[in-house]
């Protein structure tokens, strides 16, 4: 599959909601080997709730200038999570579906986790 | 087969507390990738992900890996929309990358790869017709 499949869809949740669309995809990154760089292995996906459009690197919280930019991008998407890839069921041509409830977790890493059931 | 669960990791750890995540649109999409010799070969249009089909079930027992860096003219469908059909994407294997950083370094010639095909078609047919084209300007 192509990452941009995934870009863009949006991804429903186990009671058929809507979580919002895929805006970014994480990967995590294994140690080099040698002259290789490590395999990206996919971990988990960021969704925004309110917008598809890219962040801009303001999400990872150390940048907040210029501030009126900062801000809009931080208001276009409000609520944006970062979904683990486990809880992913299948990705259909038009939506990517969940197959357990995920936890909430911010991607702001300024937010506190809130506690959940697991 | 390992189907959809709970998360595996503390919930912090998807967040990246250690700097060795890599977000796609932001670290990846749109870098330049430059050769062995540092010349300049295109930048990455797309990437293919091994271990996820669309419309499949989802195997969690082997996370998915980004196997190839795909180029080709993915402008065209970012302004007027649709997609680029598989079979005209060019192809970078992912074993062929040695650095990802603010570039993205290959251990190969640019002159051997496919993707730089068009660049290769124009110097060689057309720029070296044009007289004085075969040498570097004096």
């Amino acid at each position: 599959m192509l990452l941009s499949d995934l870009l863009g869809k949006p991804v429903h949740a186990v009671d058929g909601s809507s979580l919002g669309a895929i805006v970014d995809v994480r990967f995590r990154r294994s140690p080099r080997t040698g002259r290789h760089e490590g395999a990206l292995e996919l971990i988990a996906l960021v969704v925004s709730p309110h917008s598809r459009h890219s962040m801009y690197g303001y999400e990872r919280g150390r940048v907040n200038g210029p501030l009126v930019i900062a801000a809009l991008i931080r208001w276009l998407h409000r609520k944006s999570r970062v979904i683990p890839w486990d809880c992913v069921s299948r990705v259909e041509p038009d939506a990517v579906v969940l197959g357990v409830e995920p936890p909430v977790i911010p991607l702001d890493v300024r937010s506190p986790i809130p506690l959940t059931r697991l | 087969m390992t189907r959809a669960r709970k998360p595996q990791q503390p919930l912090e750890w998807y967040r990246d507390p250690d700097g060795r995540g890599v977000d796609a649109r932001l670290h990846v999409l749109d870098r330049q990738m430059i050769d062995t010799d540092g010349v300049p070969v295109s930048t990455v249009d797309d990437l293919e992900l091994d271990g996820v089909e669309i419309g499949e079930s989802i195997d969690h027992s082997r996370p998915p890996q980004v196997s190839e860096i795909l180029v080709g003219a993915a402008i065209l469908p970012r302004i007027f929309g649709g997609h680029v059909p598989r079979s005209r994407w060019d192809r970078i294997p992912w074993e062929d990358v040695t650095r990802l950083a603010t570039v993205v370094e290959l251990r190969v010639h640019a002159d051997d790869l496919d993707a730089t095909w068009v660049e290769r078609w124009f110097r060689d047919r057309v720029i070296a017709r044009i007289p004085g084209g075969r040498h570097a300007p004096e």
